[in-house]
């Protein structure tokens, strides 16, 4: 069983690096973002696909991806990738924020899943939403290693 | 070749070795703390509970330096073995140590110490496999050193005897840093001694990839004087790994009490594992930098070294592995500047060394320069010819002015690493490099290959020949004539929809009159009038220097491309005031409209200074403001999006705001939902700034 908690505040710079680097693989496997075909491209986002393409493991089409359902058919680029440490570096020196996975700039909706699959950090950028699910074993397991982090849920 | 030496050496001391060892046993005096047993442990006297997933492990030269003593002379011991890892559960393995020294009355002596079996277990957590370096771990550790032909040195007491050393170890990982203890027994006959061990290892922030570790090892605890004397040592080590599965490390040794070397220098060689380091991650994976999870010491060093991998290796690796190279797109780029592309080709094609632009395979290699809409070899390159197939619109001859043409010094900076030819893709196979086409850019191309070269073409083989005034003027007819063409195709389809689109706004109008409600057909010129009015004096000087910086490029263009522009450009106008004569009954959309074209085809020909004048002109009006944001197209369709907002779409209309997103460049996400969160459970749609749409079915 497992519970939704929200982010309650904007992380970024050294705090964000720290849950991409350090918390994160303690809970997770792998991450998970989206490209949205409807919302067009750019040089950032091609460049950033390029930097982490080595750790990426796959790309699906799919019309739903965590925290996210499309209706009436459309589909998006689903890229899964192992939550490496070249992965996290990545991730973290091409963002301010999670909330800057939008399209056309970079792609959307940074998600990072445990190694069963199951979404552990939910990123909904253009909804301005951030959340965790996780279980309460989880939740302890959290304010031990990152107090400062399971305090803005 | 570096593996060729290793074997070597490995080879030479294998076949010395029954000559190295001595007949007569001798002992090692003040002999020095042994490494300890572990694939993954950082090659100081701390045993660690970290085990691979699934590995072969060897390491054949893990020296300590020994500097002279009362007892003996200079020396050094040589550490090799291999051992299995499993599971990040169990390790066994086996090896040894040769002993070298100089001995007062006997020279250099050459000793094997006993022969080394290990195994080691972690039994804390029991139920699941432990993840190295990220929880707390216990484990027991347990090595017999026995003495059987050729290797019958001293034991780690320093007596001729087997020995049985077991050792409890605990270990706990905490931030950046980790934490080893150990309680050991050391058994051989007629004693037994025992030892406490710990050690604070940190992974330094700014060489995440390496691990700094300060340890003390104490023995004699508990034993009496004569039977287990005191002694000990502290010390750092440093260690370095690469992901490839070698490591290499330093460290330090000062040793205190009876029998123990005072001073040590260690130096851990070079290891080799084969297998999986983690369940996920294989050392043989090489290119593939795929580092694992774990916040290990491992290096960055090897970090490093990717960063000088180019891009079709990393390809090759992909196609290897049986997976898709994600990135095939191609794009192009100017010669010396491939941080940004000019712009997007095309795809890849199967072979990887061609790009598919809209039908035709360019070579990913050669320099390019663009003829019109196509992309052409500056020059043909000698030997095998890359596939262009025939592209009915490129004049065999070179028309002109190409900029940006790839010259014999730009073919030098191919050899940088980060060299991309001018035409060329993105990540992957750009980096595909054909023998002819490195002769090609590196030099210049003799006579025998290219025999049908001229001598011009000799001393510079790649720079086009500029056409003659003749060969110009064709190409300017020709390029007018396919803008004239084009753009009155365009206009011959616009016209055709003129009479539906008349017969639309009317109706709008009618029923926006009867609803009392603001005119549609009026928005785009009310966005408009918002837009003038929000610009700012930097918006319009952006403006005027867009005019000035695209006249400047279209005087580059070849002659063709500057008649078809202008034909373009001299019909569209023309065109224009015939609609805005049509439309004048309706409002002004349609001048406005031909304003803009003119403006615009002003651009691409000689009014820049008219223009710039007027928007020099306009700049004074401004008084300044917030930035321009939306186009006319675009604000229409945010007003639209808040209506929809107000009142709901249902799918028609929404799939109605998408199209016209993609279409004015508005980024329209949804129709969508959000499954079991406070908000956007319901479908809706996103336009622009215009959030929560609601969508009904």
């Amino acid at each position: 069983m497992k519970t939704q908690y929200t982010v309650s505040r904007v992380i970024e710079g050294m705090q964000l690096r720290e849950l991409l680097q350090e918390i994160a693989p303690q809970f997770c496997r792998r991450y998970l973002f989206v490209v949205r075909p409807s919302l067009g491209t750019s040089e950032t986002l091609h460049a950033f696909l390029s930097r982490l393409a080595p750790s990426i493991v796959s790309r699906n089409q799919a019309s739903e991806w965590p925290g996210t359902l499309l209706l009436d058919g459309e589909l998006a680029d689903v890229y899964e990738g192992a939550l490496s440490h070249h992965a996290t570096e990545t991730i973290a020196a091409s963002v301010g924020s999670l909330l800057d996975f939008q399209q056309p700039s970079l792609p959307e909706d940074l998600s990072l899943l445990r190694e069963d699959g199951s979404p552990w950090l939910i990123t909904c950028a253009h909804e301005g939403d951030i959340y965790l699910e996780l279980s309460d074993q989880e939740h302890q397991e959290l304010q031990r290693l990152a107090p400062w982090f399971a305090r803005l849920l | 070749m570096l593996r060729l030496i290793r074997l070597l050496f490995v080879t030479v001391i294998l076949l010395l070795l029954p000559r190295l060892v001595s007949a007569e046993p001798s002992v090692l005096a003040s002999a020095p703390l042994r490494m300890a047993f572990g694939s993954r442990c950082a090659k100081s006297p701390i045993p660690c509970n970290r085990i691979d997933y699934f590995t072969a492990h060897f390491h054949i030269a893990d020296v300590v330096l020994l500097p002279s003593t009362d007892s003996r002379g200079f020396g050094a011991t040589i550490g090799y073995g291999a051992s299995m890892s499993l599971f990040h559960r169990v390790e066994i393995g086996m090896g040894g140590t040769l002993g070298i020294w100089n001995q007062a009355n006997q020279g250099v002596v050459f000793q094997n110490g006993p022969a080394l079996l290990s195994v080691k277990g972690v039994l804390f957590p029991l139920l699941r496999n432990p993840v190295p370096d990220t929880e707390f771990t216990f484990g027991l550790q347990l090595q017999q050193q026995l003495r059987i032909p050729k290797f019958e040195g001293a034991n780690d007491l320093g007596s001729l005897a087997p020995l049985t050393a077991l050792r409890a170890v605990a270990d706990k990982p905490f931030w950046r840093m980790g934490i080893t203890a150990s309680l050991g027994f050391l058994l051989t006959q007629g004693r037994t001694d025992s030892e406490l061990s710990t050690s604070l290892r940190i992974h330094v922030p700014w060489m995440s990839r390496a691990t700094v570790q300060g340890f003390g090892v104490l023995q004699g605890l508990f034993g009496s004087k004569q039977n287990a004397p005191l002694r000990g040592g502290f010390g750092l080590s440093v260690h370095f790994a690469w992901d490839n599965g070698t490591s290499l490390s330093g460290g330090y040794v000062q040793g205190r009490g009876n029998g123990i070397a005072p001073s040590a220098i260690y130096i851990g060689g070079p290891d080799y594992h084969i297998g999986r380091e983690t369940v996920d991650q294989s050392y043989s994976r090489p290119p593939i930098p795929n580092r694992e999870m774990v916040p290990s010491p491992w290096p960055w060093l090897w970090e490093k070294l990717k960063q000088e991998w180019t891009e079709a290796e990393l390809a090759s690796e992909a196609h290897r592995r049986g997976e898709d190279w994600l990135t095939d797109e191609c794009f192009l780029y100017e010669d010396g500047k491939y941080d940004k592309p000019l712009r997007h080709l095309g795809k890849r094609d199967a072979s990887g060394k061609f790009c598919d632009v809209g039908g035709q395979l360019v070579p990913m290699d050669a320099p390019l320069r663009e003829v019109g809409s196509d992309l052409m070899p500056v020059s043909p390159p000698s030997g095998p010819q890359p596939i262009i197939p025939a592209a009915p619109t490129i004049p065999n001859s070179s028309p002109a002015t190409t900029p940006a043409v790839a010259g014999p010094s730009d073919a030098q900076s191919q050899k940088s690493k980060k060299h991309r030819d001018r035409s060329e893709q993105k990540p992957p196979a750009s980096e595909f490099r054909s023998p002819q086409a490195e002769q090609f850019a590196t030099g210049p191309v003799t006579p025998t290959h290219q025999p049908e070269a001229s001598p011009a073409s000799l001393s510079s083989p790649v720079r086009p020949e500029r056409p003659s005034l003749g060969e110009s003027a064709t190409e300017f007819a020709r390029g007018f004539a396919k803008g004239v063409g084009e753009e009155g195709r365009q206009i011959y389809q616009d016209t055709k929809e003129l009479p539906a689109r008349l017969a639309k706004t009317g109706r709008e109008i009618v029923e926006d009159m009867q609803s009392g409600r603001e005119l549609r057909a009026l928005v785009p010129l009310r966005a408009m009038e918002r837009a003038v009015r929000n610009a700012s004096r930097e918006d319009v000087g952006r403006v005027a220097h867009g005019v000035i910086a695209a006249t400047k490029e279209w005087l580059d263009k070849p002659a063709y491309e500057k008649g078809e522009s202008i034909g373009r450009a001299t019909t569209s106008i023309a065109a224009d005031a015939a609609i805005g004569a049509l439309t004048d009954g309706i409002g002004t959309i349609g001048v406005l409209r031909k304003v803009e074209r003119t403006a615009e085809a002003a651009d691409h020909v000689r009014d820049v200074e008219r223009v710039v004048e007027k928007t020099t002109h306009a700049t004074e009006r401004v008084s300044g403001g917030a930035a321009r944001r939306h186009t006319p197209d675009q604000a229409s369709l945010i007003e639209l999006a808040k209506e929809g907002q107000a009142r709901g779409l249902n799918r028609a209309e929404a799939a109605t705001l998408k199209q016209w997103g993609a279409e004015y460049g508005v980024p329209v996400r949804g129709p969508e939902v959000h499954p079991n969160r406070p908000h956007g459970r319901k479908p809706h749609l996103h336009v622009g700034p215009v959030d929560h749409i609601p969508v009904k079915d």
